[in-house]
């Protein structure tokens, strides 16, 4: 575990350097009175629009990342120094955020499907953030879920305190859909 | 403040009355967005988003039908009353200023037990479509055509890339939908003179192309609805020239009139934002019997103050050499005092081809006598198309 969490922080590193951006996001409360953070979107649409096998190129080097860690979100089961790298990891957002990337980068190639599964995997974990949320819900549009997205977006802030409180561990597209329906008054 | 009104309601740009082609348009619709209308219409443009009110849903649809459009609906817009500080987001505000509001429609795709069946729309309320020739393009432009609108006190933004694929649905140029990329960044760019720094000057000719003029979409009369990346792009020329062709054929005089606008002078000061002379430019001057202003209602911080001395004026220029202030009294030629006090430095290049791009004043003048020096902006610029 260490070793795997060495060669990702390498990793981290020399994919940023390809990226030219850092990457990062500032999470955004329900409650904040500040706007969600679009940076990764849009330094993605900055770099990649219109260099498509060099998105291809970044996703693959990213999704090898991913596999590396497959299975570093639970910690039931891990090793207790292993462990402690996992709650630094996911204190710094570290993981997350290669999740978000790769669903980012998705939705500039046009996988929205594929999209929203990895934002939905970040949301399983990081409840509080508005910008995820913001971000599945345009993957759903994208793929042409319109009412899904419609009643999602109007009841939003119900939608976002209902996950809060969901015992549910991980999001799937039929639990956006119970909790859409069940704040939007559609079950 | 009574002169100003009365002029802005005369203005320069009317209205138009279509004589033959999509006169039941124009009946619900106005002549606004007629242009795109007809373009679509007459399939040269993929597809183009436009407003209607809501309860006049089924006469659009029933005109898109008997056009060979299909129509997709989107969400309803309504006017803010609000105050934009107070909006989560409020400062991404750029082009569109208004509240959303969900649409239930039985014959859209909202057909839900329990919901209302058919909307009952106050005047201010107008409902977002998708238009085109094709049912999947319509589907498509839906897709990415979310607007940036406030919903709870919130502005939802879409991801960026989204616009760009929008402008795809919409038929835009590849180059000029990167130029947005790298520049429709209102913190950082004033984007329409990204475009006019962008433009070459050809000698002899006017700056831009009238078929490269977007400034006055949305305003009835236009053959493009996007920013072009230059005022001489070779691709949008060809577009809007066939745009103009096709409209020649079925409305003859509203293509000329269009053209006719296209070719009028203006002062820009940013996107949805200047004044538009009824004169010519020449030698650096416009001169001109009336002007309109055109600002952008949803950054209206940004609009201009001194659009009054604009109307009481028929020249408008650079503060340059003597000639161009002359009875100003002890205003000297070299520097000048503008209407807030501080010092002008004076720019003795022309607007038109080489004096933009320069901070400076500009002089409002009526005949010989200065009415208003006013403080110019590095960004503002003028610009003549032939």
């Amino acid at each position: 575990m260490e070793n795997r969490l060495a060669i990702f922080k390498d990793k981290w590193g020399k994919l940023e350097r390809y990226l030219g951006f850092e990457i990062r996001t500032r999470r955004t409360a329900i409650d904040s009175d500040a706007c969600h953070d679009e940076s990764i979107s849009y330094s993605l649409c900055q770099r990649f629009y219109g260099r498509k096998d060099e998105l291809e190129k970044a996703l693959a080097y990213a999704n090898n990342m991913l596999d590396m860690i497959d299975g570093i979100l639970e910690p039931e089961g891990l090793p207790e120094y292993a462990r402690k790298d996992y709650e630094n990891y996911k204190s710094t957002n570290t993981i997350l955020l290669i999740y978000q990337l790769v669903g980012n980068m998705y939705y500039m190639q046009g996988d929205f499907q594929r999209s929203a599964e990895h934002i939905m995997r970040c949301l399983s974990y990081e409840r509080n953030d508005i910008g995820l949320w913001v971000e599945l819900l345009f993957s759903l549009r994208s793929a042409g879920e319109f009412v899904l997205f419609e009643d999602a977006m109007f009841n939003f802030r119900a939608l976002v305190i209902q996950w809060q409180a969901d015992p549910d561990k991980i999001l799937t597209h039929q639990k956006v859909v119970e909790l859409i329906d069940a704040v939007s008054g559609n079950d | 403040m009574d002169k100003v009104n009365k002029l802005e309601k005369k203005g320069i740009l009317d209205s138009y009355v279509p004589k033959r082609f999509g006169k039941e348009y124009y009946e619900i619709n106005g002549s606004r967005q007629y242009s795109m209308f007809l373009s679509v219409a007459l399939g040269v443009k993929k597809s183009f988003d436009d407003w209607v009110q809501p309860d006049r849903l089924d006469e659009f649809r029933r005109v898109c039908r008997d056009y060979g459009l299909y129509l997709e609906t989107d969400v309803i817009f309504d006017k803010a009353q609000l105050d934009k500080g107070t909006v989560i987001g409020g400062e991404n505000i750029t082009t569109t200023f208004v509240v959303a509001e969900q649409f239930m429609d039985k014959t859209g795709p909202k057909s839900r037990a329990g919901k209302s069946d058919r909307y009952k729309s106050k005047s201010s309320q107008k409902l977002h479509v998708f238009v085109s020739g094709s049912k999947k393009t319509a589907i498509e432009a839906k897709k990415f055509g979310w607007y940036s609108v406030i919903i709870n006190n919130r502005n939802i933004n879409k991801p960026f890339v989204d616009h760009l694929r929008f402008g795809g649905c919409l038929g835009y140029p590849a180059c000029c939908i990167d130029f947005f990329r790298r520049f429709n960044n209102w913190s950082l760019y004033n984007h329409p003179y990204e475009v006019y720094k962008n433009t070459p000057n050809l000698p002899g000719m006017a700056k831009g192309s009238y078929l490269c003029n977007n400034h006055l979409m949305d305003n009835s009369y236009f053959f493009i609805h996007h920013l072009p990346c230059s005022y001489r792009c070779e691709n949008t020329i060809s577009y809007a020239r066939m745009v103009e062709d096709r409209i020649m054929d079925v409305e003859p005089g509203y293509a000329r009139k269009t053209a006719g606008f296209l070719k009028q002078p203006l002062l820009v000061f940013g996107e949805k934002n200047f004044i538009i002379f009824d004169g010519r430019l020449k030698q650096g001057e416009i001169r001109y019997t009336n002007a309109q202003y055109l600002s952008n209602a949803a950054r209206p911080e940004e609009s201009i103050s001194f659009f009054e001395d604009v109307l009481k004026g028929n020249r408008i220029t650079f503060a340059s050499g003597s000639a161009a202030i002359s009875g100003v009294g002890s205003r000297g030629p070299a520097k000048s005092v503008d209407s807030a006090g501080s010092i002008c430095s004076a720019d003795t290049g022309h607007f038109g081809h080489t004096g933009t791009g320069s901070s400076g004043c500009l002089d409002i003048m009526h005949n010989n006598k200065l009415v208003s020096r006013v403080k110019k902006r590095k960004d503002w610029f003028i610009i003549d198309f032939d």
